[in-house]
């Protein structure tokens, strides 16, 4: 037998070279029409994008309405021009912008669509990384009442724009009969809410609120003071509210008894927020009893002059706080309301100013103000000025609402 | 072709504010589009703003619904001023899927049991299944209704509680240089006494909203006072809230507290109402108590 001759030879490996290299050309091809197929086209990887960013929005809202819930400020983790974390409660990083334009410096937010890894940042505005939207300032459609505004992106050409209402600053006023001042056998003034919705500031308006109201960027977290009756009033107005008037403010405050009675025939209530029963309170006992030993934790309940020895005034102090959520009632600064019915009685005086003994630490006692100025005659302390005054008058707002707006 | 119609109503439809079901009865059914046949429907209309969030933009979903070989067309469309959705039909599209056998829509504000899809809708999502594959678009500046609890802070349900957003684009924002018609109303020195005060909603006595609302546009927010009958929703005005002095409307002191059921309404000496030291409660010719 023969084998093949050399030319037949030659022919079968140019044959197998070729059918070597069509297959190699053939499976490229497959390849990256497979990789066509497969990868996402412009559009989708811009949805992706987006996706990425709502995600983003999503985990930036909760800092925005729950502060710092990994303590990181807290520990001295971010470098931030905040108030010091010892003289300043946890809410005072809540719906707060200068602790989001804190957050955003120090930290990236990084979320995942697809498999595939995003970086988002935030762009900024001259220093900071929101701006103040207001709809008593800015026109257009889809302006909350008071927020910020964030553009986050991942490619820097474009961006979500998300704005973060303030809700954190409000509580609820449930519906039932309340009354006003202090429990009166006869002629309690008396009302109810139903078929109305009012929600109340939880804490006075800032110090840090008024400076971002005038468009200044100082952080002072305590109780702005100092303002006149008007500046107050139009300082509300700019948040789409209205100074909070005595008789919401004393539904806030006072103790309603019996929760389940929403419509009692009597407002039987005590002079202080956090208890039914007077006589259990440490305010009670330094007013009535002559051994009276004054101690720090007290300091917790209500801020008075004696507390100015062991500790500085906090701002967003959560130890005085009512049955519905309101703080700062007792001790700290002296607070003026928006008194429709007894006119001009719209102070309460409870505050540093006075010691623990003095009469007006308790609810439904009330001062006059003329809420011009601070001169002395523009003031009626019937009776129980201050030893020493100083104009520490702090204020809150309130707002109506509605199940659609 | 499917995802690319997603992807581009997606990028559309996230920064819608209000929604329009056209064709309600095709909505969370569980069941294909299938009458009327050989036919155009308009289906859901949407408000959303431009990409300088400076004017509203009006966009519409249209459906052909398929007939014997003719498989249906779902459109896109971009409505210009005045035109109306089931006017656009043949109008060129934003996008589009042609030869749609299959398509079912779910949206709601509540969560949605999908059931023969096996699927959970959640609220303020729109949700298409068009050939058994799934298009999701949040809308994240649609509302629910507002609960009210102790300790709530007020925040209205949406996507993301307490969020708005404005469209994702290339166009930076800047609030100060912005240019935009004046959208709210109510100034710090209207007046009721002046007949400047602008009222925002109208309660007839049943209940029922007269005209309307538009409370959601008062620059300063709003207030309720008295004068009709409803006990359970009343006549707002645009702040601000001079209430209880002289001329202006009487503050509400509600009429649960008086033990008896006094009367709401426009009633001269009414309970309902307070004023002033020195002032009384007096029915005006609006219809409104107030304080003289």
């Amino acid at each position: 037998m023969r084998g093949r001759s050399f030319p037949d030879q030659t022919g079968w490996l140019m044959k197998k070279k070729l059918i070597a290299i069509l297959l190699v050309i053939f499976l490229i091809i497959g390849g990256f029409a497979t990789l066509l197929i497969l990868l996402p086209s412009q559009i989708v990887k811009e949805k992706r994008e987006l996706q990425a960013l709502i995600q983003a929005s999503t985990t930036l809202n909760k800092i925005w309405q729950q502060g710092d819930v990994d303590k990181k400020w807290k520990k001295g983790k971010y470098k931030c021009e905040l108030d010091s974390s010892e003289r300043v409660g946890d809410d005072y990083l809540r719906c707060n912008p200068s602790f989001i334009n804190c957050f955003l410096s120090n930290q990236s937010l990084t979320t995942e669509v697809a498999g595939k890894t995003y970086q988002v940042k935030a762009l900024s505005f001259g220093k900071s990384f929101f701006q103040l939207i207001a709809r008593s300032k800015d026109e257009g459609i889809l302006i909350p009442e008071y927020g910020i505004l964030v553009e986050l992106t991942i490619s820097g050409k474009r961006s979500l724009k998300v704005i973060l209402k303030d809700y954190c600053s409000e509580t609820y006023l449930p519906q039932r009969i309340y009354a006003q001042g202090a429990f009166k056998k006869q002629n309690d003034w008396r009302w109810d809410n139903f078929g109305q919705h009012i929600v109340v500031d939880k804490f006075q308006v800032s110090g840090q609120d008024i400076s971002f109201w005038k468009d200044s960027l100082e952080i002072k977290s305590r109780p702005a003071v100092g303002l006149t009756l008007k500046e107050m009033k139009d300082y509300c107005s700019f948040r789409g509210k209205e100074l909070i008037s005595t008789h919401v403010y004393d539904a806030a405050a006072f103790h309603p008894g019996d929760m389940d009675n929403i419509r009692p025939i009597r407002n039987m209530r005590g002079p202080y927020p956090w208890t039914k029963r007077n006589k259990d309170s440490f305010l009670y006992r330094a007013r009535i009893s002559q051994d009276f030993s004054f101690e720090s934790r007290f300091c917790e309940k209500a801020f008075t002059k004696e507390c100015l020895q062991y500790f500085r005034p906090k701002g967003f102090d959560v130890g005085s706080v009512s049955w519905m959520g309101m703080y700062q009632i007792l001790g700290g600064v002296m607070e003026v309301q928006n008194s429709m019915i007894y006119e001009e009685k719209n102070l309460m005086p409870s505050s540093y100013l006075f010691d623990v003994k003095s009469p007006w630490h308790q609810l439904g006692l009330r001062a006059s103000w003329d809420g011009k100025d601070y001169l002395p005659n523009a003031f009626e302390w019937k009776g129980y000025p201050p030893d020493k005054f100083e104009p520490l008058i702090g204020f809150r707002c309130m707002r109506y609402i509605s199940e659609d707006y | 072709m499917i995802d690319d119609f997603g992807a581009k109503l997606f990028l559309n439809w996230h920064a819608a504010y209000e929604v329009i079901l056209h064709g309600k009865e095709y909505f969370n059914s569980d069941k294909n589009i299938e009458r009327p046949f050989n036919t155009w429907q308009s289906l859901i209309e949407i408000k959303t703003l431009n990409s300088e969030a400076s004017k509203e933009v009006r966009q519409c979903l249209v459906y052909r619904v398929p007939y014997q070989q003719r498989l249906g067309i779902l459109k896109l469309i971009l409505l210009d001023d005045g035109e109306k959705c089931r006017e656009v039909y043949e109008k060129k599209p934003l996008a589009e899927i042609l030869n749609v056998k299959v398509i079912k829509f779910f949206y709601g504000t509540k969560k949605i049991n999908a059931i023969k899809e096996r699927k959970v809708i959640p609220p303020f999502v729109l949700s298409l299944n068009v050939d058994g594959k799934w298009i999701s678009v949040p809308l994240l500046n649609i509302t629910g209704k507002r609960e009210f609890k102790k300790y709530s802070d007020g925040r209205i349900r949406s996507y993301n509680r307490g969020v708005l957003y404005w469209p994702y684009s290339e166009n930076r924002v800047d609030l100060i240089k912005r240019k935009v018609s004046q959208q709210f109303i109510g100034k710090l020195s209207d007046r009721y006494l002046d007949r400047t005060l602008k009222m925002c909603e109208k309660v007839s006595d049943d209940c029922t909203i007269v005209g309307e609302r538009k409370c959601h546009r008062c620059r300063f927010g709003w207030f309720d006072v008295l004068g009709s009958k409803c006990k359970t929703n009343r006549i707002k005005f645009c702040r601000p809230n001079f209430c209880g002095e002289r001329g202006e409307p009487a503050c509400i002191r509600g009429n649960s507290y008086l033990g008896k059921q006094e009367e709401f309404g426009c009633v001269g000496g009414s309970k309902a109402g307070f004023c002033k030291p020195g002032l009384g409660t007096y029915c005006d010719g609006n219809g409104i108590l107030i304080c003289l």
